[in-house]
């Protein structure tokens, strides 16, 4: 897999799309991470001081000040470009949302992050650069140090606790087809909150396998976790042994995982 | 069942509405409204709780992993399972 993405910055610069002063521009998503298909996207961040203005762009609303990230997207050499412009003080309020003191204060604070917002966190993680490796290398470093993980695992084991007690319900109730569902929903947010814990960022289902395999975490193997994942155990005439047993699994995974 | 028939072969099953978190280092316990900071030994032993296995594994499993005579770690087991019982965080399956 190709992983220099520098030529990429003079392909910005011919297209008008590289503002001058960028402080840094990376690759994200699943091409950063190697998880590309040939239909893939491949998806940049690039940071700036000054605000990007240009015809070809739309706005992602953010709660931040100003509050629109501008993207652009256009295709080149048979696949998609997708670019957006982060202002380098925005990603300052956002670490600010991210920081201990606001976690400490309210816990529920993931509750408040939007997508884009914890999009952009996440993928500084497995990012590759384009340019301006050493913004990337303090910001990821800034992230380690934030409470951002915590912040994730936090809302996720919410999630899968009150998936389980809906799940549970609706199978006292009688309705276990609707508990089967609500079960596969806890199971997912439990996954999502052990795998952040190591890490593994990502909220799409499709990437879960790899992320597991990329986590590998002790406390279940990928055989177990795929299991649960493609329901191998659930029989039709028993749905509430499958919910129990997801329960039961949901609840290892909140006693296990670190916030 | 009630803990009055606990014994060394009694299978205890943390209850389903319990809620665990592990903060910095420190296992909580939610159930009924309170909120229980639970021993480092008694995190252990609570992450040995699934269901299956009878008080007497989970203490030989606490002896193993401190290094323990196991007929002590086996009597706190009950004794921690007696608590966990009382507090409603655990029942027993058999």
């Amino acid at each position: 897999m190709n992983t220099d993405f520098t030529y990429c910055g003079a392909v910005l610069e011919d297209l008008g799309l590289m503002p001058e002063g960028s402080l840094s521009t990376f690759v994200v998503g699943s091409m950063a991470r190697g998880w590309a298909s040939p239909a893939s996207d491949i998806d940049f961040v690039i940071v700036t001081t000054e605000e990007f203005s240009d015809e070809r762009a739309f706005s992602l609303d953010v709660p931040l000040d100003p509050p629109a990230v501008p993207t652009v997207a256009f295709r080149h050499e048979d696949r998609r470009w997708e670019l957006k412009y982060w202002l380098e003080s925005q990603v300052d309020q956002l670490f600010d949302k991210i920081s201990w003191e606001a976690f400490d204060q309210d816990q529920k604070v993931g509750d408040r992050l939007t997508e884009v917002e914890v999009v952009f966190l996440e993928r500084l993680v497995t990012c590759l650069p384009v340019r301006g490796d050493d913004w990337i290398q303090r910001r990821r470093d800034q992230l380690e140090a934030s409470a951002f993980r915590s912040i994730l695992v936090m809302q996720a084991l919410t999630k899968a606790d009150e998936k389980v007690e809906t799940a549970l319900s609706q199978l006292a109730g009688d309705d276990p087809e609707s508990g089967v569902l609500s079960a596969r929903d806890a199971f997912g947010w439990a996954m999502d909150a052990l795998l952040i814990s190591h890490g593994e960022y990502g909220a799409l289902v499709k990437w879960r396998a790899r992320r597991f395999r990329a986590a590998a975490p002790k406390l279940l193997s990928f055989e177990e976790y795929w299991s649960y994942e493609t329901m191998r155990t659930y029989d039709p005439s028993k749905p509430g042994n499958w919910i129990e047993a997801v329960a039961r699994l949901c609840k290892k995974v909140s006693m296990e995982v670190e916030i | 069942m009630s803990d009055s028939s606990l014994n060394v072969d009694s299978v205890p099953r943390v209850r389903m509405e319990v809620r665990f978190r592990k903060v910095r280092g420190t296992v909580l316990v939610a159930a009924n409204d309170q909120t229980l900071e639970l021993t480092e030994t008694a995190a252990f032993s609570s992450g040995e709780i699934d269901g299956v296995r009878a008080v007497s594994d989970i203490g030989a499993a606490l002896a193993r992993e401190y290094e323990i005579p196991e007929e002590m770690a086996i009597d706190d087991t009950v004794s921690l399972i007696a608590d966990l019982i009382a507090d409603d965080i655990v029942e027993l399956v058999a």
